[in-house]
């Protein structure tokens, strides 16, 4: 009987092995994962999970019983050590092998580690697993200082969360602005103010130097040599890819695993999906390599679909969310090359769109909640749409008419 | 238990035994139901767990939020019955419950 074997009991894992069954798999799944837990979902781990209004039940993707209704066989615990492309097989750490007719790897992210003195104590924690949520939830409470270095979405996510349990919280960014990668400086100002309006202090061009144990707590060291006292920490400076069993397999990597839109590897019969995976996108017209659940979820059946002989292209219009106190963010496309800006809405009332375009084009927008104007965004922007500034400012009258 | 009955465009039903604690989207994709996706997992993000509960049915569900109704409002295929199935909530006071699917989830 073929086999497929899946590496990574992850979003785009669990979506992978169930899909590969609804489109008509017979032969065997398999699927291996290295956390103890059946696949689950990361986004509220920072959000509803963290200030318990989702229980550990509610986070997972599947019911345990759905897998065995579709057959897929699920190893947890068990972490893979090498790929053998030659020979169709992967090797575990417990030291025995699988073979594979079809390889699908689901690896994923981790966390980018901060190196300096102190990193390692007790209380400095990342944020990607299920155990990571336990641990840092565990330490914190009402009037414990929970410090968070780096304001990207997970950084000002466990902020806003750590508010809502009643904490004190000390974002430190070395960058002017919070979330400077991904949105513009009205959009950094916006959520700077909702995190001071919530009483997060946040300080920019900022960062740590050391980290250090004073007593029952801990001192942060800033570069300008003040000390602040913290109980726990958590450190959300981006993630790197999990590529190393692709690059020891001789798989084309930068920055991922190199991906066409079938999901097809470098290797005939690989196919790599989700966060792991670096993937043409027909809009932008270059790689990208995605941190998004909807992106997993859309290669995993591209990848199922490929492997049952049938046609599917990915070519998905990526989308991100974000909720962080009273606000909902819903982004869609990527503004990165963008030459203007434009706002629809009202920034005090925190209902507003921001517009990214170039040359002329809309290439994203971040909806605050805004649902509408997000919606058709996603619709709309992948068809090429050029709409006067002044159109998309106006409020009187819809802008996609 | 009661039955969830998912009715694709074409009119095939899919009937899947309720189970309290899930929502319609989450029931549907725990049984390999086609034409829900839930991509946001039921946070009221994506609306591609669109379906149309019949009026006669809606008493038994809470009604739609602020949020909920905004995202229908641009949700491709609206009809007057539109919900997102991760807002209705199963539990075991339910009679059997028919949802239709829209075109545009498969």
């Amino acid at each position: 009987m073929q086999q497929v074997v899946i590496i990574g009991a992850s979003h785009a894992g669990a979506e992978a092995a169930i899909a590969l069954r609804t489109q008509g798999w017979e032969g065997k799944i398999l699927l291996v994962g290295d956390e103890p837990t059946l696949p689950y979902q990361r986004p509220p781990l920072s959000k509803g999970y963290f200030h318990q209004a989702v229980s550990d039940q509610q986070l997972l993707i599947k019911k345990p019983t759905l897998y065995e209704k579709a057959k897929v066989e699920v190893m947890l615990g068990e972490s893979v050590t090498a790929i053998d492309k030659a020979n169709r097989t992967i090797t575990l750490a417990s030291g025995s092998s699988l073979s594979f007719d079809y390889l699908i790897i689901a690896t994923g992210a981790r966390a980018r580690k901060l190196s300096i003195p102190g990193s390692d104590l007790g209380c400095i924690n990342y944020l990607r697993t299920l155990s990571d949520a336990d641990k840092i939830i565990s330490q914190v409470s009402a009037q414990s200082h929970l410090l968070v270095v780096g304001a990207g979405y997970i950084g000002l996510e466990i902020a806003a969360s750590a508010r809502k349990l009643g904490a004190n919280v000390t974002v430190l960014e070395s960058f002017p602005r919070v979330l400077s990668r991904v949105t513009n400086e009205q959009m950094s100002e916006f959520y700077q103010n909702l995190h001071a309006q919530n009483g997060v202090d946040i300080k920019l061009n900022s960062g740590v130097t050391e980290f250090r144990r004073s007593g029952e707590r801990y001192v942060a060291v800033l570069p300008d040599g003040e000390e602040l006292t913290f109980d726990s920490a958590v450190i959300g400076i981006g993630v790197q890819p999990n590529i190393e069993l692709a690059e020891l397999a001789g798989l084309v990597c930068e920055n991922g695993i190199v991906v066409d839109n079938k999901t097809n590897t470098s290797a005939p019969d690989i196919f790599a999906i989700g966060d792991v995976s670096n993937h043409p996108n027909p809009f932008y017209q270059r790689q990208i390599r995605l941190e998004s659940v909807p992106n997993a979820m859309e290669q995993a059946k591209v990848a199922a679909a490929t492997i049952c002989g049938k046609e599917k292209t990915h070519d998905a219009f990526p989308w991100f969310w974000s909720d962080q106190f009273d606000v909902k963010l819903q982004t869609a496309g990527l503004s990165q090359g963008y030459d203007s800006t434009v706002i629809r809405g009202d920034m005090a009332a925190k209902k507003f769109a921001l517009f990214y375009l170039k040359k002329r084009k809309v290439i994203a927008v971040d909806a605050i909640n805004s649902p509408k104007d997000f919606m058709k965004a996603k619709m709309l922007i992948p068809t090429g749409i050029n709409i006067p500034e002044s159109k998309l400012a106006d409020t009187t009258s819809d802008w996609f008419e | 238990m009661a039955l969830v009955k998912y009715i694709d465009t074409d009119g095939n039903v899919t009937e899947v035994e309720m189970e309290a604690g899930e929502t319609v989207m989450s029931l549907a994709v725990n049984n390999m139901v086609d034409g829900i996706v839930g991509e946001c997992g039921g946070a009221q993000a994506c609306a591609t767990c669109h379906c149309y509960l019949d009026e006669s049915l809606s008493k038994h569900f809470s009604a739609r939020s602020e949020m909920e109704e905004a995202m229908l409002e641009a949700a491709p295929e609206r009809k007057e019955n539109s919900r997102l199935s991760c807002q209705l909530e199963l539990h075991d006071d339910l009679p059997d419950i028919e949802v239709r699917l829209p075109s545009s989830q498969y």
